[in-house]
């Protein structure tokens, strides 16, 4: 990296750094939006219908 | 979600087991002629649904004496493989010492059971205390709900206060809030549990 470079990218830092801050909390917020969107589905969809769907996911994160 | 939920059970029909379910629900038929135990952690959201993987399962049991232990090795032997190197004797050694033992099925690592002896007040409450679930023909033991929940945000990482809000989200009519609210007392996370309400 060019020391041009790395001087702009020190200038910046502070900024920056907050602004991934920010985006963090933004995503955890957002998570936490769809987890109780997807409890709120769960909840009003029959067991077989939201099981079958579930289960088809979680097979797929255990396949050889 | 059909469910019909009193203080100590729940039953819950027609659900399609996963692989995972069908993992736990397999050894735990076997662990309930050895001893008393609790499923911990993870899947208890994973059961009712949430959508994450988890590479093991953690099992709490009662104490147990080194031939009670020795005979339910001999029982599961040979369908299931110990994960860790220790021979019977050092794996007894492992639980005597608080550890946690690794259980797969034969040649699979992924998923497994953690399982471990109750070390504590706090473990034998879990124990005493289990949540009865009924899945159509199968029947299973679970953390109850209020000190679970708590416990995740006491853990604090990302997926463990996704499990809380998940598990709050689908039961919040039927836990009991001042249970959630004396176990965040004790685990000394009020203030999550403020901001989690």
């Amino acid at each position: 990296m060019k020391e041009s470079e790395k001087r702009k990218f020190d200038e910046n830092r502070e900024q920056i750094l907050k602004e991934l801050e920010e985006e963090k909390e933004r995503n955890f917020k957002q998570k936490i939006e769809f987890v109780r969107l997807y409890a709120e589905w769960i909840k009003k969809t029959p067991n077989k219908e939201w099981s079958k769907q579930h289960s088809k996911f979680i097979n797929s994160m255990y396949k050889k | 979600m059909e469910i019909q939920y009193s203080k100590d059970s729940i039953i819950l029909k027609n659900k399609s087991l996963s692989n995972v379910d069908k993992f736990v629900l397999e050894f735990v038929d076997l662990l309930k002629n050895h001893f008393r135990y609790v499923i911990v952690s993870g899947y208890v959201a994973i059961l009712f649904g949430r959508s994450r993987g988890t590479e093991d399962i953690d099992i709490l049991i009662e104490k147990i004496t080194k031939s009670e232990f020795f005979n339910f090795v001999s029982e599961i032997e040979d369908r299931y493989d110990f994960l860790n190197p220790e021979d019977r004797e050092g794996l007894y050694e492992m639980l005597s010492e608080n550890l946690g033992i690794r259980i797969s099925k034969k040649n699979a690592i992924i998923p497994n059971i953690e399982l471990k002896i109750i070390k504590n007040e706090v473990e034998k409450y879990v124990l005493d205390n289990r949540l009865k679930v009924k899945l159509d023909k199968n029947l299973l033991y679970l953390s109850p709900l209020e000190i679970q929940l708590a416990y995740k945000l006491f853990l604090g990482g990302e997926k463990d206060i996704m499990d809380a809000v998940y598990l709050y989200e689908l039961f919040q009519n039927n836990i009991q809030r001042d249970e959630i609210e004396y176990w965040a007392k004790y685990f000394k996370i009020q203030d999550k549990l403020d901001n989690f309400w």
